[in-house]
């Protein structure tokens, strides 16, 4: 019983140390990204594609098309045969058409659009039992340097395209670079076009909001109440480390979401709690990597401020 | 007596047009989401519509139809940041009567809505 | 029992604390929101009143408002418009202190506040104040430097060229549209004495001007940067070309097209196809592999409509 509330202790504070530092980290890295706002014009020839793969609405490709960067488009992979009634409304709406498409296998149709307001928007009909390929696809489609990959029904947050092309554009001009999300959704925007080897991955805060249904609600309910039986059965100190690091890792998750929608947040924050303790401990067994290979420096970069990633970049010349 | 509508997500946008629009001889209605926008477009016959979104007549959600149910009226200015020649253009294609590229001149902006 | 307290006060506490939280900074966001449009509008009505400006209006201004909420509001007005109406703002900034509060919050602070002060400096119209300022913190970390030069840049515009030729960095792509954009506001740029300048830098604005006034006269120097094959400008005058839709075919283009990396090559046809250049001009570049997912592409692009 000791041994086990010890154990339950040091857990819990080291998760309550992690936390704190990833809050501090974070803070810095949201503050450098606030100094980073352009007006919505174009950043030179740094284009972003944005897609959603199978979502259940069409609520994700809509928010994609509020996006305000120009240089921006937004592709929606569906099987129509299947969703038909969801996503047959969208090629009128959008007075959609069917074109060429001999050099994408398995696909059933691509569909662009004639009218010049929607010719940012892309459909592909692409049979669910080929979803394996849906980034293959997407990227043999987009028309944009960087393409942003979300699957299901992941809503992206407003203006995250400006975001995304003002934090790559900031880095030394044609860096292959790789954003990927801290918290929640491993969401990554990754060039289109670069070798896999390459990249250099930056973790930056970006916020993705997460549309799940009741079920999601309540399976991260019980996470929560297992993590909280479990180690407030032992000891009052041990609860109160716990009732801690709840409280400072929510803190983290209500920072992350959307400040617009003040009640509807609960099912998303607990799901960002219970995304991020996994995510949490996923990422703090590569902490003290040393390993030197480009594979692994997406890992180690998570630990570094933006700025000096960039600066250990410009030393090397590139 | 001109009647304007001035919609904006922003209230900071919002205060700016209205500031500038003051004292024009013109009736001003402000408007923040796009439902009341449309609601009160279809309620009533306005002369001018100010606005700063250039995504609603861009996501197929019909806005022109919804702003003009009837005649040619409102006419709409649409403000932005973006210099992109395709936005633009496309903007123009859905109907809109002039696109005004931020910043603005107060001055100009008055002298339009007088006209 | 004591099981069930523990396990159902956690549960219940953290969605109590973090709804009042939430509640809390929602009201405070709410608040300072129509706070700050009210200062907005006052603002617009001080600088759009037909009658001279008297210095006791402003000080009724300074008055009501706390200097957070002043400091945002004037800086959305300078950023929203121009014209005779900036030196009406000018005269407001002075009076209210701005830039004196942002002169201190740049020397009290490190790091992104120096640089975000830095930054709110830069957009603030005619303050000659920030120039000795601004000057002292040119060689420090990079984003303070750069946003210093910024600020140097819209206190004397005329100077420009020379502010930029000090920088010892290479400016990235975000840093060279900010400036184009700042030296727009504060005047006219002539793009032509960038383009032909040693200063790579200088080089890679006037490429940038190019690009956004979409200047087709600058046609012939794009090309001949094309001829430096190894300079990281070559590539963005390629795109530059495309954006003018200039030629892409020409002996210069071609020689570095041949020299790219795979990726770079597939990255520039996937953007000249969306600029609508015809596979003819296309498959100049390509080798014949490449040529034919080209014309698959390019064919989708031209909306071939199938009727089936």
């Amino acid at each position: 019983m000791q041994l086990i509330s010890t154990t339950l202790l040091l857990t819990s504070v080291l998760l309550l140390l992690c936390a704190i530092r990833f809050l501090w980290l974070w803070h810095r890295a949201w503050r450098y990204e606030s100094l980073l706002s352009c007006n919505n014009d174009n950043i030179g020839h740094y284009g972003i594609t944005m897609v959603t793969a199978y979502p259940t609405t069409l609520q994700p490709l809509l928010a994609m098309i509020e996006e305000r960067y120009p240089r921006s488009e937004a592709i929606l992979l569906c099987d129509m045969q299947r969703d038909i009634e969801r996503f047959g409304d969208a090629i009128r709406r959008f007075h959609l058409v069917r074109v060429n498409h001999d050099h994408l296998e398995g696909v059933r149709a691509l569909y662009r659009s004639r009218q010049r307001a929607y010719r940012r928007i892309v459909v592909i009909d692409l049979p669910r039992e080929e979803h394996l390929r849906s980034k293959e696809i997407a990227r043999e489609v987009a028309s944009y340097g960087y393409i942003l990959y979300t699957e299901g029904d992941t809503t992206i947050e407003p203006d995250t395209a400006t975001r995304c092309i003002g934090i790559i554009a900031s880095y030394p001009i044609d860096t292959p670079l790789s954003l990927m999300s801290l918290v929640g959704e491993a969401v990554e925007v990754r060039m289109t076009d670069a070798h896999r080897a390459e990249q250099h991955t930056v973790a930056h805060p970006l916020a993705w909001s997460q549309k799940r249904h009741f079920g999601a609600l309540l399976s991260a309910a019980l996470t929560a109440s297992l993590i909280v039986v479990a180690g407030g059965a032992f000891c009052h100190y041990t609860l109160m480390l716990y009732l801690a690091t709840i409280a400072i890792m929510l803190y983290i998750s209500c920072r992350i979401t959307s400040k617009k929608n003040l009640f509807v947040r609960l099912d998303t924050i607990l799901l960002n709690f219970c995304r991020f303790i996994v995510d949490f401990i996923k990422r703090f067994c590569y902490l003290y990597k040393r390993e030197s290979s480009i594979q692994h420096k997406r890992a180690v970069m998570l630990w570094r401020h933006p700025k000096s990633s960039f600066l250990r970049n410009n030393r090397r010349g590139l | 007596m001109k009647s304007i509508i001035i919609h904006s997500s922003k209230g900071e946008f919002r205060a700016l047009l209205r500031g500038v629009a003051a004292n024009c001889s013109t009736t001003i209605c402000e408007v923040s989401t796009r439902e009341e926008l449309f609601s009160l477009c279809e309620a009533n016959r306005f002369d001018m519509l100010l606005t700063d979104d250039i995504r609603m007549f861009m996501n197929g959600s019909q806005a022109m139809q919804r702003i003009r149910p009837a005649t040619m009226r409102p006419q709409v200015f649409v403000f932005a940041h973006d210099l992109s020649e395709d936005t633009i253009v496309a903007l123009l294609e859905m109907g809109v009567n002039q696109f005004i590229t931020l910043p603005l001149s107060p001055t100009r902006l008055r002298r339009k809505l007088t006209k | 029992m004591s099981l069930f307290i523990y396990s159902l006060l956690p549960l219940v506490a953290t969605p109590c604390i973090v709804l009042v939280a939430q509640t809390a900074v929602h009201l405070h966001n709410r608040r300072s929101d129509a706070l700050r449009a009210k200062c907005i509008g006052d603002i617009i009505s001080l600088i759009c009143a037909p009658h001279e400006l008297h210095d006791s209006d402003i000080e009724h201004l300074h008055r009501r408002y706390p200097y957070s909420v002043l400091r945002d509001a004037t800086l959305f007005v300078a950023d929203n418009i121009y014209g005779d109406e900036l030196y009406r703002l000018a005269s407001i900034i002075e009076i209210c202190g701005v830039d004196y509060h942002l002169i201190r919050t740049l020397q009290r602070h490190h790091g992104t506040r120096r640089a975000k002060a830095l930054k709110h400096l830069s957009h603030l119209p005619l303050t000659p104040a920030i120039f000795e300022v601004a000057e002292g913190h040119i060689d420090e970390e990079r984003h303070i430097s750069f946003y210093a030069t910024a600020a140097l840049i819209a206190s004397r515009p005329e100077h420009a060229v020379r502010y930029i030729t000090r920088l010892r960095y290479d400016l990235s792509l975000y840093e060279a549209a900010w400036l184009v954009e700042l030296m727009r506001r504060r005047g006219s740029i002539a793009y032509t004495p960038l383009l032909n300048s040693e200063n790579r830098n200088l080089q890679l604005l006037g490429i940038y001007v190019v690009a956004s006034l979409t200047a087709v006269d600058a046609e012939p120097t794009l090309q001949h940067l094309l001829s430096d094959t190894e300079s990281h400008l070559a590539l963005h005058s390629l795109y530059t070309l495309c954006a003018l839709r200039g030629n892409i075919t020409s002996g210069n283009a071609k020689r570095l097209f041949e020299v790219l990396e795979p990726h770079h090559r597939k990255a520039f046809i996937r953007h000249a196809v969306q600029s609508c250049y015809s596979s003819l001009a296309c498959s100049a570049l390509l080798d014949s592999d490449e040529q034919t997912s080209l014309l698959n592409r390019i064919n989708s692009y031209k909306c071939r409509i199938v009727c089936n």
